[in-house]
């Protein structure tokens, strides 16, 4: 069964590898941005097939470690490229009222 | 099983090498930050491949969380000061925010020379030459794993790694922990920086988002560091998983927060070097050596120590992302 799972294991890292055309190609930084999201869940797949095949529970708390905060830089892309530009300089933003949100907030 | 294994190694050798040197030799600054992103988390599986877990762990948190987004936290700063400056000279068009080479071609200002080529091969091909040399002549040893474990019962922890950090090699951590306060030092020396500001989120996602997310990191960051004591993890994972849960709240936020006030800021962010030393200092005064514990204490004061080391890495990591002193503390 460890064979098997290291074999998928290797497999996943190939789909890295081969989903680094999208970051390398673009076109938008969006679709770059996505790419490394995706590779961070592929990374804890990665993690937690080794895990298995390698027997060292250890790999689990990486891969959790992993799938929380691969969130941060998404985060971080999200407020500079997904939100709408507030009017001023970027040094005297300090007024959020300004940025409207610009789909309706239905829920809250 | 062994072939497979092997197989795995090179193919994640091939992407590290690849990775590293597409990120390096991108002219497109983001296509850099998003490759970097991406070769931290490879050189956490080679990490992960080395059967350093401690390390990996450390990887995971710094590489895939925290230095992504400084990186793009930076650029996006990096962006807006050069179209201030740009805007100060008539004669310059305004780059294009854009246009993937105008951010480079501003920051190399004049622009790179041909003529480095050959001092830079030629540089790297000496180091390199040194770097073979030194691995080629290597002592037969078996390492000093046998002397750690022989020593284990003595430690007051379950895991070798811990053992060698917090009790044997003791010094060296604390100067570790000693060099993360003078980095932030450093970066308040440069005087203080706006805030990033506070922008709503459209959408329940990115609040839903931090509502999720923060509690289960401050859990997982006391769990990775309760764990050091017998398993992979501790003080630096810990408070390198702590801090990215503040830096998504730094982030996320979508009003200005209160800001830390100065005197527990500061407190909480010397709390790890200044215990660390008072324990080390009674050990002197104790007859144990500098940084020795009696055997009997070993246990509850490297938690301690713990503890207060994870709550420093942690403020310490928030206050470099925000970079600059708090406002409002001159005194």
């Amino acid at each position: 069964m460890s064979l098997f799972y290291l074999f998928a294991a290797l497999f996943l890292l190939g789909t890295i590898l081969l989903g680094l055309v999208r970051v390398l190609r673009g076109p938008g930084s969006g679709d770059r941005m996505l790419a490394a999201q995706l590779f961070g869940t592929t990374g804890v797949t990665i993690l937690l097939l080794l895990s298995l095949a390698l027997e060292e529970s250890a790999l689990v708390d990486v891969a959790l470690v992993f799938a929380l905060l691969a969130v941060v830089a998404a985060v971080a892309f999200v407020r500079q490229h997904g939100l709408p530009e507030p009017p001023d300089t970027p040094t005297h933003r300090q007024q959020p009222e300004s940025a409207k949100p610009k789909e309706p907030n239905d829920d809250r | 099983m062994n072939a497979l294994l092997v197989l795995f190694d090179l193919v994640l050798l091939a992407g590290i090498v690849g990775v590293a040197w597409r990120c390096l030799a991108s002219t497109d600054l983001f296509r850099a930050v998003v490759l970097f992103i991406t070769f931290g988390l490879l050189l956490a599986l080679a990490w992960v491949r080395l059967e350093a877990p401690d390390i990996a762990l450390a990887e995971a948190a710094i590489g895939a969380g925290i230095t992504g987004a400084l990186l793009l936290v930076t650029l996006e700063r990096l962006r807006s000061i050069m179209a201030e400056r740009r805007s100060g000279r008539p004669h310059t068009p305004p780059p294009d925010p854009a246009g993937p080479h105008a951010l480079l071609r501003a920051l190399h200002d004049p622009p790179p020379e041909r003529r480095t080529f050959i001092p830079a091969l030629t540089f790297a091909l000496v180091v390199g030459g040194l770097l073979a040399t030194a691995l080629w002549h290597q002592p037969q040893s078996v390492g000093l794993e046998p002397v750690v474990d022989a020593h284990m019962d003595v430690s007051g922890v379950d895991h070798p790694v811990t053992a060698v950090l917090l009790n044997f090699r003791a010094y060296d951590t604390f100067l570790e922990l000693a060099i993360v306060l003078i980095a932030l030092l450093g970066a308040w020396s440069l005087g203080r920086h706006d805030l990033i500001p506070a922008r709503p989120a459209p959408g329940p996602i990115l609040p839903g988002t931090l509502r999720l997310l923060v509690p289960v990191a401050i859990v997982t960051g006391v769990y990775v560091l309760w764990a050091g004591s017998h398993a992979p993890g501790g003080a630096f994972q810990a408070g390198a998983i702590l801090g990215a849960a503040g830096i998504l709240l730094v982030l996320a936020r979508p009003h200005q927060l209160p800001m830390a006030p100065g005197v527990p800021l500061r407190l909480g962010i010397t709390a790890g070097v200044a215990l660390f030393l008072l324990v080390g200092v009674y050990g002197l005064a104790a007859g144990h050596g500098f940084l020795g514990y009696a055997e009997a204490w070993a246990y509850p004061l490297i938690i301690l120590i713990e503890v207060a080391a994870t709550l420093s890495i942690a403020l310490t990591l928030v206050a470099l992302f925000v970079a600059g002193r708090p406002a409002g503390d001159d005194a």
